[in-house]
């Protein structure tokens, strides 16, 4: 298939000091060869180097503007690449002016702009990825932390797999009995009693809810641990957020009302993504735009996976409102230590100010996120995404809609369980590749032995 | 009529070459039947019996669209029984036993009567065929063995186990397709020339006892059904003469005496090189693969009224004869038994189906048909019904016309040729209810009302059963409509649900919606006259009856049929997207190599006839479905 050349900023827009620009396809080189000058660069040239140059426009180096950034280039030449294309890299100051005028440079220079999803699809195509590693890989670039790494790693090893496999075995069998009790009459007497159908269906079942609860934990891996903080205004929400983000990230004022957006930022903590929301307080006073931005945190509560409720232990009775509808589990934080405790009715009490009671803090939130079996699910390395798990509750459903009809009174005919069972195993083929007609037929065949 | 002006050559006078044969000549097209031995068309080489699970379904199917098999073996049949009584009615099946001299006598009497057809009394020792201009392979016709040649246009090849036929008792080794004919060596060769992969398959027979030598006070004796239900729709008032099996079961000693002679069988030697079908194993297959069974049981069907001939269902072998008589004596009431006839084994090559169209065209030689056991199916039932679909498929290429569309949610014929065209079929081909995802819905039962459509549009059926079967067409929607208008009178049995929906519960049926007064006097009246207005058209009660049977079913399944294609659409979305035609398989390098080099030998035309192909797994369908999107914006064509 003839391709073309595309380029796309390859890094989350906007995401830091740091962008990367990739330019994949057959005319990657040439392109990149109009657009970025350096010594020891160009066709020819051994691949996986990197080379410090200037990035231009495709035009006259006398024109204005020409020189947009001094960055470095990475050359890997297919099909040693992610897409399995020959690529340039182009590594440079992530400022959105910048990323902006390189991207136009090379479209001027002969590239297409490449929409969602091109190069994954590229290297999927190339055959540099299975579905499976490209889903685990679209997991991977959103969370990027070493424990949701693990889970994808194992996933490709077949972690899932194994698990789905363990989980049809008795299935395929009972259905190559159900099926050989009428294919292969007047052979010794060869039905199934309903209630042994019935209760290996709920087993299988139940395995299946298993693998299901692990679907949350396959959130986090992917999209990070979600940690609304919430408290009336001026308790030293954005000073927290801060402390644990690191940075001078959120503005912090004395005058109460002063965060009116939800200020997000990442941080990896022990192997797993953690999401801070800061949000804006929620008090009964306040302006029209102030009103707004609490409405946002009361959405962006509903999504926490933990909320910390912030309490200024300095000041007494400062309990503040707490979004109405929480699911999350609740971390109570005292703020504002290192200016006196008047109560204690707190799970840990911190100070932004000289650090004390965020290693505890930490700690506790790492306890909360285990319960949700991010280490099992990591174990097992099964990392279910949208598809996997939608695909899961409909078998699942399915499972106890045929343990209903075995166990009705009378059972469903033979005939049609079987047919139902072939159906959901059918459809579990789909998550985990296999077809299985011929591997049905092959399993009653070594155990029936046949009649007429 | 003249051989020099053929439409149609049929090549072999078995079930597939009666049934092609037949239907090319009543459809109009000028038609030859070439066989080696015209008094023995329709011969029933292994079991005397026709139908059977799955192939019970393929019989009433090929009755409905105007086949032979169901009114020959309703006319022949000595004993008649539907399979499965006890389980629900999808998956029963008739089977008969057939008298088997009668069987064959009849068929060659319809081949030799219908007009339009000339039984040719020859061996087809070669194909006629050219390439065209642009270098495509075109089949002109046959040459007979001492060098005549016969031209057509079309012609359709059911060899049978002929092609190369080699058979095995023990270390004998005889060339032929079956016992007492010989094999036939040059088309293969032609078949190849022409650009065929050829596949040796193996099959074979057990042996036939003396019925006198029988003791069958010491057995068991199996019955027909009383009274017996004929296959054919067009079969009215039935009451054949019937006759016994019986059952017999072998021992230990039999077992002993089976494996101290493994190393004279040539399964094991290595003499036989064809794969054999894993669900019809040989005795000696069966010791070995169950090692831990006791017993293995085994049906004494006698071939016939007159003949004196016993097969012994079970016994399939190749061991040397007097392994096969020890075997035989060792079983309680056999140990008089005489052999009549030894079971053998049979190789022969067949032509792999993946090269064939969903027509049974073949894809290397236009004009070329080809169905039955060649194709790598075993069994009368499958081979008749692909010789039906190529004789009707034949006739219309004639007119330039569309190949017939079966599908899987339709027939059980769908199913056979999708699985044809789909698999790499490695073993002879049996049907199984299980191969049929909508099995509910493909039922024995309703086989009228799922290709009425189809036999009317065809016009094979003749003028009397083609107006039955419109009639009864009106009948069942007549009553169906009659269930869903009436509404049940007492409160207390639930009442005020219409008919349909009380019917739909487990163990209600028709009958009791009138004994047990839970409709009123209209419903009867309406139903009679239904049913009566059927029976206008020519058909009985037993016809009438059948059709009630079918309503009640249909009734009986609909809830689990709708619930079942949910399940399944996702399937037929599959078959929605079409794969372009010169898309080329082996540059997709994401698809695993098996599922590359079979799809580019397939070439399916829809991803869901991709998705049946063995070999190609779910991971190569989500490539696939990428990968065409991809071509499409390259190449252009619906996206």
């Amino acid at each position: 298939m003839h391709e073309t050349t595309i380029v796309a900023q390859a890094t989350p827009e906007g995401s830091g000091g740091l962008a990367v620009l990739r330019l994949s396809g057959p005319d990657a080189l040439a392109i990149a060869g109009r657009v970025f000058t350096a010594r020891r660069f160009g066709p020819g040239r051994p691949s996986h180097r990197a080379v410090y140059g200037i990035l231009h426009t495709p035009n006259d180096v006398t024109t204005d503007d020409y020189e947009i950034d001094r960055c470095l280039a990475l050359t890997l030449l297919g099909p040693a690449s992610y897409t399995g294309e020959d690529t340039v890299e182009f590594q440079c100051h992530g400022g959105p002016a910048v990323v902006r005028r390189a991207l136009a440079a090379c479209r001027q220079a002969g590239a297409e702009p490449a929409s969602a999803g091109d190069f994954t699809r590229r290297a999927f195509l190339n055959g540099r990825l299975t579905l499976d590693q490209a889903e685990a890989v679209a997991d991977l670039v959103g969370a990027g932390s070493d424990q949701a790494a693990r889970a994808a790693l194992r996933q490709l090893r077949g972690g899932l797999d194994d698990q789905l496999r363990q989980l049809e075995q008795p299935l395929l069998e009972l259905l190559a009995r159900l099926e050989g009790s009428f294919e292969f009459l007047d052979e010794e007497e060869v039905d199934v009693p309903s209630a042994e159908a019935a209760g290996i269906v709920r087993a299988a079942s139940a395995r299946m809810d298993e693998l299901l609860a692990m679907a949350p934990a396959g959130r986090l891996l992917r999209d990070g641990v979600q940690v609304v903080l919430v408290g009336p205004p001026n308790v030293g929400k954005s000073s927290l957020f801060n402390a644990l983000v690191g940075d001078e990230r959120a503005i912090v004022d004395e005058e109460p009302g002063t965060t009116r957006d939800v200020v997000s930022a990442r941080v990896e903590h022990d192997g797993l993504t953690y999401v801070f929301h800061d949000t804006a307080g929620l008090r009964e006073e306040g302006g029209r735009i102030e009103h707004k931005g609490m409405d946002r945190t009361r959405r962006e509560a509903a999504g926490a996976d933990v909320m910390l409720a912030l309490r200024d232990v300095s000041r007494p009775g400062s309990g503040g409102l707490l979004p109405a509808d929480v699911r999350a589990p609740v971390l109570v934080v005292g703020t504002k230590a290192d200016l006196g405790e008047t109560s204690t009715t707190v799970d840990v009490i911190t100070s932004s100010v000289d650090g004390r009671g965020l290693d505890e803090l930490w700690s506790l939130l790492t306890e909360t996120v285990r319960d949700r079996r991010v280490d099992q699910a990591v174990a097992m390395g099964v990392v279910l995404n949208e598809r996997h798990r939608g695909r899961l509750v409909q078998c699942r459903d399915d499972l106890a809609e045929l343990s209903g009809m075995l166990t009705a009174d009378p059972p469903a005919g033979t005939e049609v369980t079987g047919t139902v069972l072939a159906s959901i195993l059918g459809r579990l083929g789909e998550i985990s590749g296999r077809v299985f007609t011929e591997h049905l037929l092959e399993t009653i065949f070594n155990k029936f032995c046949i009649g007429k | 009529m003249s051989l020099n002006k053929l439409d149609i050559i049929v090549v072999g006078g078995g079930h597939a070459g009666i049934e092609a044969a037949l239907a090319a000549a009543r459809l109009g097209a000028s038609t030859a039947l070439v066989t080696h031995d015209p008094a023995e068309a329709g011969r029933m080489p292994c079991n005397p019996a026709i139908g059977g699970l799955g192939k019970g379904h393929l019989v009433r199917e090929i009755d409905v669209l105007g086949g032979e098999m169901g009114v020959a073996i309703d006319a022949t049949g000595i004993q008649f029984r539907i399979l499965n009584r006890r389980k629900g009615p999808a998956v029963q099946s008739p089977r008969a036993q057939a008298d088997k001299q009668h069987y064959q006598e009849r068929m060659a009497q319809v081949v030799q009567t219908v007009d339009g057809l000339e039984v040719v009394d020859g061996d087809v020792a070669g194909l006629l065929w050219r390439r065209t201009a642009d270098g495509e392979g075109l089949v002109t016709g046959v040459r007979l063995a001492g060098g005549r040649e016969l031209a057509a246009a079309k012609v359709i090849l059911c060899t049978g186990t002929f092609l190369k036929g080699l058979m095995h008792t023990g270390e004998n080794r005889t060339a032929g397709g079956r016992e007492g004919a010989a094999s036939a060596e040059g088309l293969s060769t032609d078949l190849v020339a022409a650009g065929f992969e050829l596949r040796r398959l193996k099959t074979g027979t057990p042996p036939r006892l003396r019925r006198d030598t029988i003791d069958v006070s010491r057995l068991q004796a199996q019955s027909g059904d009383e009274p017996p239900e004929p296959f054919s729709f067009r079969t009215g008032e039935f009451t054949p003469d019937q006759i016994d099996c019986w059952l017999a079961y072998t021992n230990a000693r039999t077992h002993e005496l089976i494996r101290a002679a493994q190393h004279r069988s040539p399964l094991f030697t290595g003499a036989i090189e064809g794969r054999g079908p894993r669900y019809c194993p040989s005795i000696e297959d069966k010791v070995v693969r169950f090692a831990d069974k006791e017993r293995h049981l085994l049906f004494l069907e006698p071939e016939g009224l007159e003949t004196d001939e016993v097969y012994v269902n079970g016994l399939s072998t190749s061991l040397p004869q007097d392994v096969q008589l020890a075997a035989v004596k060792s079983v309680e009431g056999l140990e008089r038994a005489q052999v009549v006839r030894f079971g053998y084994a049979v190789e022969y090559d067949s032509v792999p189906s993946w090269q064939i169209r969903r027509s049974l065209e073949s894809k290397p030689l236009s004009g070329l048909y080809l169905a039955g056991q060649v194709l790598g199916t075993s069994g009368y039932e499958e081979a008749a019904a692909q010789g039906l679909v190529a004789g009707l498929n034949a006739v219309r290429s004639l007119d330039d016309r569309e190949p017939l569309d079966l599908r899987r949610d339709t027939s059980y014929l769908g199913v056979l040729v999708d699985d044809l065209v789909t698999k790499d079929i490695d073993e002879p081909y049996r049907m199984f209810t299980s191969r049929a995802e909508h099995r509910l819905h493909l039922r024995c039962d309703n086989a009228e009302a799922r290709l009425a459509d189809l036999a009317l549009e065809l016009g094979l059926l003749p003028a009397a059963a083609r107006k039955i079967l419109g009639a009864r067409q009106i009948c069942s929607d007549r009553i169906e409509h009659v269930l869903t208008k009436t509404r049940l009178h007492d409160r207390d049995k639930g009442g005020h649900q219409t008919a349909r929906a009380w019917l739909k519960h487990p163990g209600h049926g028709l009958e009791d919606l009138r004994s047990r007064e839970l409709v009123g006097p209209d419903f009867a009246a309406d139903l009679e006259s239904a049913i009566a207005e059927y029976q206008a058209s020519g058909a009985g009660p037993r016809q009438a009856a059948a059709v009630l049977r079918q309503v009640e079913n249909t009734v009986h399944y609909e809830g689990y049929i709708s619930k079942q294609e949910k399940l399944l659409r996702h399937q037929s979305h599959l078959d929605d997207l079409e794969l372009p035609s010169a898309m080329d398989y082996l540059e997709i390098t994401a698809l695993s190599f098996e599922a590359r080099e079979k799809l580019q030998r397939v070439r399916p035309d829809t991803l869901g006839e991709a998705s049946r192909i063995d070999g190609v797994r779910a991971g190569d369908l989500a490539v696939l479905a990428v990968a065409v999107k991809r071509w499409r914006e390259l190449h252009g064509g619906p996206a």
